[in-house]
């Protein structure tokens, strides 16, 4: 499995949603994501990646677009 | 049945106003004896226990409408729960007793719509001004008695607030919390019912007890998540009455 599809399955496990409304996903875009889905996505991402997410990251974490720009910090290209 | 004379809601709502809550021997008897008082009075307010049909039914043919259901949860602090990512965050943030400052910072974030779910902001006979100046004459009235209000730090940023107040010994009740609007999408929320959970152990306390409402899905999720479990709900109805001379 690549990046990507790492990447989007952590997102379709932790909500619950389809492939295609991975590109529109947002903090608050489905009522699954708020503040303890949040922390879902954060903890299996990590968990996913092997990395250590810094408490600025998590809050910037506002959609998946900008998570894969925050995930580039880690050195995890998607 | 208790009927309480909420003349604060004067105040804050321009309204006379009766809260009537029912209790489990009440019978719809008690119901009829009180037609008047319901009809004297520009605001009613009905708080009914689970199961009671009886009054949901009456209430109902008498105009009063169901806006919200208003849960009692209750937490021994030693079933706290956080995740490890929760408690890593946790770790970050810390919190302390606001000063005037603070203060108006607070009142300026509640002014700006901070409680999206309040059923005197989800009624459309009321303004979101009103709603505002509800929590906050809430907040000054209970600053003067025994409560504290407290800020939510992070990296030396205001990010939100709780009250703090006993009720009993060893029993705390954060009356109100909330994230502040430029922090609402951080995920961050869950400090809000986490740090008066802190102080309640700082202070040796032994339960936290406070109420969330239904149509805040969120926060009950979060209870739930934290370990606190429903002690009780109480249904609520509403009945407004045209402008009444005094």
């Amino acid at each position: 499995m690549n990046n990507l599809e790492k990447y989007n399955t952590v997102f379709i496990n932790n909500f619950h949603i389809t492939e295609q409304q991975l590109p529109k996903m947002a903090y608050q875009s489905v009522s699954a994501w708020d503040s303890i889905g949040h922390m879902g996505l954060i903890t299996a991402l990590e968990e996913a990646f092997d990395i250590m997410i810094d408490t600025d990251d998590i809050i910037d974490f506002s959609s998946y677009e900008k998570g894969k720009q925050i995930l580039k910090k880690y050195n995890v290209a998607i | 049945m208790r009927i309480i004379d909420a003349f604060w809601e004067k105040r804050n709502l321009g309204v006379n106003c009766k809260e009537i809550i029912i209790e489990n021997n009440d019978t719809l008897i008690s119901f009829s004896n009180i037609i008047g008082t319901i009809e004297s009075t520009e605001y009613v307010v009905f708080k009914v226990p689970t199961g009671r049909f009886d009054f949901y039914e009456m209430l109902s043919k008498h105009g009063f409408v169901f806006i919200e259901g208003s849960i009692n949860f209750k937490l021994n602090l030693k079933d706290a729960f956080l995740s490890p990512l929760q408690q890593r965050l946790n770790a970050t943030i810390s919190y302390s007793e606001m000063g005037q400052n603070d203060l108006e910072k607070l009142f300026g974030e509640i002014k700006n719509g901070i409680f999206a779910t309040d059923r005197i902001l989800l009624d459309n006979h009321f303004s979101k001004e009103q709603a505002a100046n509800r929590y906050i004459n809430w907040i000054s009235d209970d600053l003067k008695r025994t409560a504290q209000v407290y800020k939510i730090i992070y990296k030396q940023n205001t990010i939100g607030f709780f009250t703090f107040k006993q009720t009993e010994e060893g029993i705390y009740y954060p009356f109100l919390v909330g994230l502040y609007k430029h922090y609402s999408s951080s995920g961050l929320g869950f400090t809000t019912l986490r740090k008066p959970i802190d102080e309640a152990i700082k202070r040796n306390g032994r339960e936290i007890s406070t109420y969330a409402s239904t149509n805040n899905t969120i926060v009950v999720r979060s209870h739930i998540q934290q370990g606190f479990s429903m002690h009780d709900i109480q249904y609520i109805f509403v009945r407004h009455n045209k402008k009444i001379k005094e």
